[in-house]
């Protein structure tokens, strides 16, 4: 332990050249723990490297936005019938990402999965940094933003899209408060142990932590309720985007189970995205003694499981649709299976389950690198999915425009790669200003989660007495 | 809007303090005009005669949530903000075990 056992004094040591924060006195609460706050205290050269890049995309996705503002939507791919590309397929996808967070986060909580500590604030935060991405799609995707006054002025409840926007507006500012409540402690250690240009936002979002009883019941309370609340919100939230597509009458679009397909692949998605951000923050930051093999294999059977129920679905939609063989559906059908997207088609399916599948089920390949191997595989075919769903459809309308075909500009491909940008830029900030593990979570863990899972697992064996207040 | 300092707090406490009321107003005044905007589109749809009962059904979901969201919030705050003169134990980590009368 001697690498990981890092002191106050220790952390104290730190070059003066960096911080924005330095170790202030009292910094000891942190104990072995010391090592979490460390990402917020050492700015490195690769850190402010990455950034540069990743703003220099970032940038460069801004001009191409601006210039698509200027000239119109003209100067996109996006023509008629197909006039969803990228943008609507980057929307979709971001939000699948997001059922990564809170939604794996509340189901752990709520099931007391110890194991669940490190990870649930790594997964919170990509919830809320894809949720403002995705929306921002539907924006770029407008041509006009200022159209979307019209929307709040008036908006049809009658239409799919304002569904949508309801209720991505409820899951985004719930999962702000999930994401908010539960850092409130961690953020009164920073107020205590830095001092720094960003110890007066410590002391505002702390909020007035003491660590007292009552403010620890509160806390625990409303992180329950708030945990029950978000996971309905969040299925919700992909089955109404789903409904942007199903309640059409689009071949292919049209389909009863478009609601729990969109969850599975979010979800399916949404772990993969977790697991690759967990195994750069444990690279990075240098936190393999927090995030162990042990949260990489959980995470990756329940992978295995999304895998297989993504390919239960996939089979399910496809099989419905050939066996029909309606000759609308079938148009669509064909240019998936041999047409002009076959490519992205045979690609999703490769990466969706060809790569992963071995990688997940046989023990020996399902190390850390080939969970993120599997799980990269996984952000490509379901990026490539929500493709296959949004354009084929609409390049083979089931009204008569005759067929359409869509091949993406550098304004998408730009706006595209800015996107992805700024989720990572915006990733790696939060984790310079917040503790990307919740430190009190840890150190809850080691004093008492141990003595009540020993409770619990003996409260369920047959010669021990029922709870007290337990009625048969 | 702020309460004194309490005893061995820091200087600025006020200025801190005024700010978390401000967020907490922002969060109350954002939640209110999403209901009040959900109001407002029921009302429209009740003036044109489309799908009213489509916006009904889907306010009914989407208001109560806002609320419970809004009480939410305002729980945590105040809470924090009443309690924090209790004896506090360690900061965010474990609390003691036992019925909590140690405070």
């Amino acid at each position: 332990m001697a690498t990981s056992v890092q002191t106050a004094a220790e952390a104290a040591r730190v070059p003066a050249a960096m911080p924005l924060h330095a170790v202030a006195p009292g910094a000891g609460v942190l104990g072995e723990d010391a090592l979490l706050v460390k990402p917020i205290q050492r700015m490195s050269r690769g850190f402010h490297l990455a950034a540069a890049a990743l703003t220099a995309v970032a940038l460069f996705g801004l001009f191409m936005y601006c210039r698509q503002l200027w000239f119109g939507l003209g100067v996109t791919g996006l023509n008629q019938p197909v006039s969803w590309g990228f943008y609507v397929t980057n929307f979709v996808f971001f939000i699948g990402i997001s059922h990564a967070g809170t939604l794996i986060s509340a189901i752990l909580r709520i099931a007391k999965a110890e194991w669940r500590r490190p990870i649930t604030r790594i997964a919170e935060v990509i919830t809320v940094v894809v949720l403002g991405i995705g929306g921002m799609n539907i924006l770029i995707d407008m041509g006009r933003p200022d159209r979307f006054l019209n929307v709040i002025k008036f908006g049809r409840y009658q239409s799919p899209l304002l569904w949508d926007a309801t209720s991505i507006t409820t899951y985004l500012t719930g999962s702000v408060i999930y994401l908010y409540i539960p850092l409130i402690p961690d953020i009164a250690i920073l107020r205590d142990t830095t001092r720094g240009r960003l110890r007066w936002l410590y002391r505002v979002l702390s909020m007035g932590w003491r660590g007292t009883h009552r403010q620890h019941q509160v806390l625990e309370r409303a992180i329950s309720i708030m945990a029950v609340l978000v996971i309905p919100i969040a299925v919700s939230v992909h089955t109404v985007v789903s409904f942007v597509f199903s309640m059409t009458l689009q071949p292919m679009w049209h389909s009863t189970i478009f609601g729990p397909y969109f969850v599975v692949g979010a979800i399916f998605s949404g772990v993969a995205a977790l697991l690759i951000c967990m195994a750069i923050i444990r690279k990075a930051y240098g936190l393999e003694r927090y995030l162990k093999l042990v949260h990489f294999n959980n995470l990756a059977i329940l992978l295995l499981v999304m895998s297989m129920l993504w390919f239960y679905f996939t089979f399910a939609e496809y099989l419905t649709t050939y066996y029909g063989n309606e000759p609308d559906e079938m148009r669509v059908f064909m240019s998936k299976f041999d047409g002009p997207y076959a490519v992205f088609f045979w690609g999703m399916v490769v990466c969706n389950f060809a790569i992963p599948f071995p990688i997940l089920a046989i023990r020996r390949l399902r190390t850390i690198p080939g969970i993120v191997v599997a799980s990269a595989a996984i952000c490509i075919g379901m990026w490539l999915e929500r493709f296959i769903i949004v354009v084929p459809t609409l390049a083979n309308p089931r009204m008569d425009f005759g067929p359409g075909f869509y091949s993406a500009m550098l304004t998408e491909a730009a706006e595209t790669a800015g996107c992805f940008s700024v989720f990572i830029l915006a990733y790696m900030v939060f984790t310079k200003v917040f503790p990307i593990i919740s430190i009190w979570e840890i150190q809850e863990g080691r004093t008492s989660a141990i003595a009540e899972v020993v409770s619990r697992v003996r409260a369920g064996l047959p010669d021990a007495p029922e709870p007290e207040g337990a009625r048969p | 809007m702020s309460a004194p300092n309490l005893p061995g707090e820091e200087p600025g406490e006020r200025g801190v303090r005024i700010a978390q009321f401000a967020i907490l107003g922002v969060f109350t005044a954002f939640a209110l005009s999403v209901v009040l905007w959900v109001g407002h589109l029921i009302s429209v749809s009740w003036k044109l005669d489309d799908t009213f009962s489509g916006s009904l059904a889907i306010s009914i979901v989407a208001v109560p949530l806002f609320l419970t969201i809004l009480t939410l919030v305002h729980y945590v705050f105040w809470g924090l903000y009443r309690n924090r003169e209790e004896a506090p134990h360690a900061h965010g980590g474990a609390q003691p075990q036992g019925d909590g009368d140690e405070a």
